[in-house]
C-alpha cells in the first residue's frame, strides 16, 4: 500500500494515488460508449429488414446506454464508500449483465445477417 | 484457507458465491486493476461484432457468401469473446483471494493470430478483385 494516508479517512478525498476507482470508473464509461456505437451499428443492419426494427433497436439502446452511465455513475460511489469504511468492493453482478448485453448484440446480429441474405 | 465472509451476513449476498465465496479480500487495487482488464476485452468483443456487422451492412464490393462467412465468424467470436473475459475475470478474481497465481491468456493467442488472419485474407480477395 502507499506510505501516506493519501485522503483515506476523507470520503471526499481521492483514496490512493494510482486513483484505481477514476480510472476503472472510466473504463466503464469507454465500455458504454463503445457498446451504444456497436447497437447503433446493429440498428442499422436490422434497418435493412424493417426501418421500424431499427428504430426500436436504436431507441433501445438509448435507453441502455443511459441507464448503463447511472448505473455505474452508482457503481463509483459505492466503491468509493466501500473504500473509506474498508470494506467490499461491489461485485460481479453488473460485469455478467454487461456480458449478457454483449452475447444478445452478437445473437440478433448473426439473426439479422442471415435473414438479409 | 481462510474463510472471513462465511458469517458475514453483508459479505454473503456477493455474487457470483464461486469467486465471493472463498479465501479472502484482496488488496482494492488488484479488484479494480482486474475489473479494468474485464472491460479491455469487453472493448475488444464489442470491436469484433462492430467489424462482423460493418462488414455485413456497408461492404458490397465483396463476394457474397465470403461475406456472410466473415461476418458471422467475426461476430460469434465477438460474442465467444464476451463470455470468455467473464470466465477469465472470475477465474483471476479468485487467484486474487485465493493469493495464487493468474490464469494464463490463452484466448489472446488465438485471437491475436484469428485477427491476422482474417487481414491477411482480406487483403488477398481485395487484391484478386481488384
Amino acid at each position: 500500500m502507499t506510505g501516506s494516508d493519501g485522503g483515506r479517512s476523507d470520503p471526499t478525498g481521492v483514496w490512493d494515488e494510482g486513483v484505481q476507482n477514476e480510472r476503472t470508473s472510466l473504463a466503464w464509461t469507454r465500455s458504454i460508449l463503445s457498446g451504444f456505437g456497436c447497437a447503433l451499428l446493429l440498428s442499422r443492419l436490422a434497418a435493412n429488414t424493417s426501418w421500424i426494427l431499427g428504430a426500436v433497436i436504436a431507441l433501445a439502446a438509448l435507453a441502455l446506454a443511459l441507464a448503463a452511465v447511472r448505473v455505474s455513475a452508482r457503481r463509483y460511489r459505492q466503491a468509493a464508500s466501500a473504500l473509506s469504511a474498508g470494506e467490499p468492493l461491489p461485485d460481479g453482478t453488473l460485469p455478467a449483465i454487461i456480458v449478457a448485453l454483449v452475447v444478445l448484440i452478437g445473437v440478433t446480429a448473426v439473426v439479422f445477417i442471415l435473414v438479409d441474405l | 484457507m481462510k474463510l472471513t465472509e462465511r458469517n458475514d451476513p453483508e459479505a454473503r449476498r456477493r455474487w457470483p458465491r464461486s469467486v465471493f465465496g472463498v479465501g479472502t479480500e484482496p488488496d482494492p487495487r488488484f479488484t479494480f486493476a482486474n475489473e479494468r482488464t474485464f472491460l479491455a476485452w469487453i472493448r475488444t468483443a464489442l470491436a469484433l461484432l462492430a467489424a462482423g456487422i460493418s462488414l455485413d451492412t456497408f461492404v458490397t464490393k465483396f463476394p457474397e457468401a465470403l461475406r456472410t462467412a466473415v461476418s458471422i465468424l467475426l461476430v460469434l467470436t465477438g460474442a465467444a469473446c464476451g463470455g470468455l473475459a467473464y470466465r477469465r475475470w472470475m477465474a483471476s478474481e479468485r487467484a486474487l483471494r485465493m493469493n495464487k497465481a493468474l490464469p494464463a491468456p490463452v484466448i489472446a493467442p488465438v485471437l491475436g493470430y484469428g485477427v491476422v488472419l482474417v487481414g491477411v485474407s482480406f487483403a488477398i480477395v481485395l487484391l484478386v478483385r481488384r
